[in-house]
């Protein structure tokens, strides 16, 4: 299923934005969201590179915390 | 692991000789995420949904909301059903838009209609009511996609239609000239899903509930083609294509003939987009159609807490290891290998995966 990432945004450079997951950076597309007021911290649901919405850190933490069962239980199982 | 194993990717692997495709495989790396609802309550599962799901997060939502409801014995009042669709259609619009505006554009070397698309895309989902959406809708197909009215060109004869694709210099009519020529041998190498009601898949709920049954789903046990296409198969504009074997320009010409609609206004009944069932006691499913094709959610609710969790989605029956894609890529057979890889990567494009994907070359 199409799963979105929920990101944090560290740089805006124009539409480009530089975004952290787990210890993970991306280059991320802003374009979708011009006209949304966006700023160094916010959260974004990220799909192949494009933010295409914007979160709350509360829902980011949601997200991830369903994400790091799935993760852990993909180990589990290999 | 890291964040990439969740978004999940496609890859079809393609053996050619001499322009003809001789093997097709389908490698998925998806997630069946629905199991992680397991144990969560109704209310927690309604967060969460649209917060996992990224292009159709607005009818992922929609479907949990109303089979969480109906397995708590909770019929959907006509409102609320009218307020589900509305949600479901400005999504699939705005994905048919990306899909005609961004992605086409790409794969043919055309200018990419960016700022349009992302104009469009914000009315479409700001749109308060169906007759702002339509009206969103229509100002793009009039100056991007169509030229013309939609009402005017849904109206047009086959000969009118015809000259408006040779001639005109809009943007739906220079996608389809690309694709003049491309395929040939008539009818669906899938046959399509029919249209269905939610409680057309009550009887497959045992099925629904097994991971295999999500990440293979057949119908009559054969897998089926489902989306737009799908959906428009006997429209006057795409019959005559489908019959022609011209199903790329088939699958383009239906999401236009989808847009064109609901810039008329003509969205259809709620039920048409969304329905729900019960299958016993604490068990609901609901049917959505999304822009890609129909999306089915199961859920089992005991003591106030979800027991089962299952979700059903178009990528799965579009690539199903032999279904539409798989069938229809290996009835291709062009005058070089380049040839062939191009009209693979088409008949992907055409097909649609939510997930990131690529066509690779197997060795001979």
């Amino acid at each position: 299923m199409c799963l979105a990432i929920p990101m944090q945004i560290v740089e805006i450079d124009g539409f480009n934005a530089r975004c952290t997951a787990k210890g993970v950076s991306r280059e991320v597309s802003l374009f979708l969201l011009q006209g949304e007021p966006l700023e160094i911290g916010d959260f974004v649901m990220v799909h192949t590179g494009y933010a295409r919405q914007k979160m709350t850190e509360q829902e980011a933490r949601s997200a991830w915390a369903l994400y790091d069962e799935l993760l852990a239980a993909m180990e589990t199982h290999g | 692991m890291s964040s990439s194993a969740l978004t999940g990717w496609l890859t079809f692997r393609l053996r050619l000789q001499r322009g003809r495709v001789t093997k097709v495989k389908i490698v998925s790396a998806r997630l069946q995420a629905a199991v992680l609802l397991t144990g969560k309550t109704p209310e927690q599962a309604m967060q969460l949904v649209p917060l996992l799901f990224s292009l159709c997060g607005g009818a992922q939502g929609v479907a949990a909301q109303a089979a969480l409801q109906a397995a708590q014995g909770m019929t959907p009042a006509a409102a609320q059903q009218a307020c589900w669709a509305g949600t479901v259609r400005r999504e699939a619009s705005v994905e048919h838009l990306w899909h005609l505006m961004l992605d086409w554009p790409k794969i043919f070397g055309l200018e990419r209609y960016e700022e349009e698309y992302v104009r469009c895309r914000h009315q479409c989902l700001q749109a308060k009511t169906d007759s702002d959406h339509a009206a969103a809708l229509e100002t793009v197909m009039v100056s991007e996609l169509l030229g013309m009215p939609s009402a005017d060109w849904l109206s047009r004869d086959q000969p009118a239609w015809a000259a408006w694709r040779k001639d005109s210099s809009a943007l739906g009519a220079k996608l389809l000239r690309r694709l003049e020529d491309v395929g040939g041998e008539g009818g669906l190498a899938a046959a399509c899903l029919p249209c269905t009601i939610a409680e057309d898949w009550v009887g497959l709920e045992q099925k629904i509930r097994t991971p295999a049954y999500c990440s293979t789903p057949t119908w009559l046990g054969q897998p089926r083609e489902t989306g737009a296409l799908a959906r428009q198969r006997g429209h006057a504009l795409v019959a005559p294509l489908l019959a022609a074997g011209r199903n790329i320009e088939a699958r383009l010409t239906a999401r236009l003939v989808e847009l064109a609609h609901w810039a008329c206004g003509e969205a259809g009944p709620a039920r048409d987009w969304i329905d729900v069932a019960r299958c016993g006691q604490n068990t609901g499913l609901a049917r959505v159609e999304t822009a890609r094709g129909i999306l089915v959610h199961r859920v089992l609710v005991e003591n106030g807490a979800i027991g089962e969790y299952a979700i059903v989605a178009p990528t799965e029956w579009n690539f199903h290891p032999h279904g539409a894609f798989a069938r229809e890529a290996g009835r291709i057979a062009e005058p070089d290998d380049a040839a062939a890889l191009r009209q693979a990567q088409w008949l992907a494009l055409s097909l649609d995966p939510c997930v990131a994907y690529e066509v690779a070359l197997e060795p001979p």
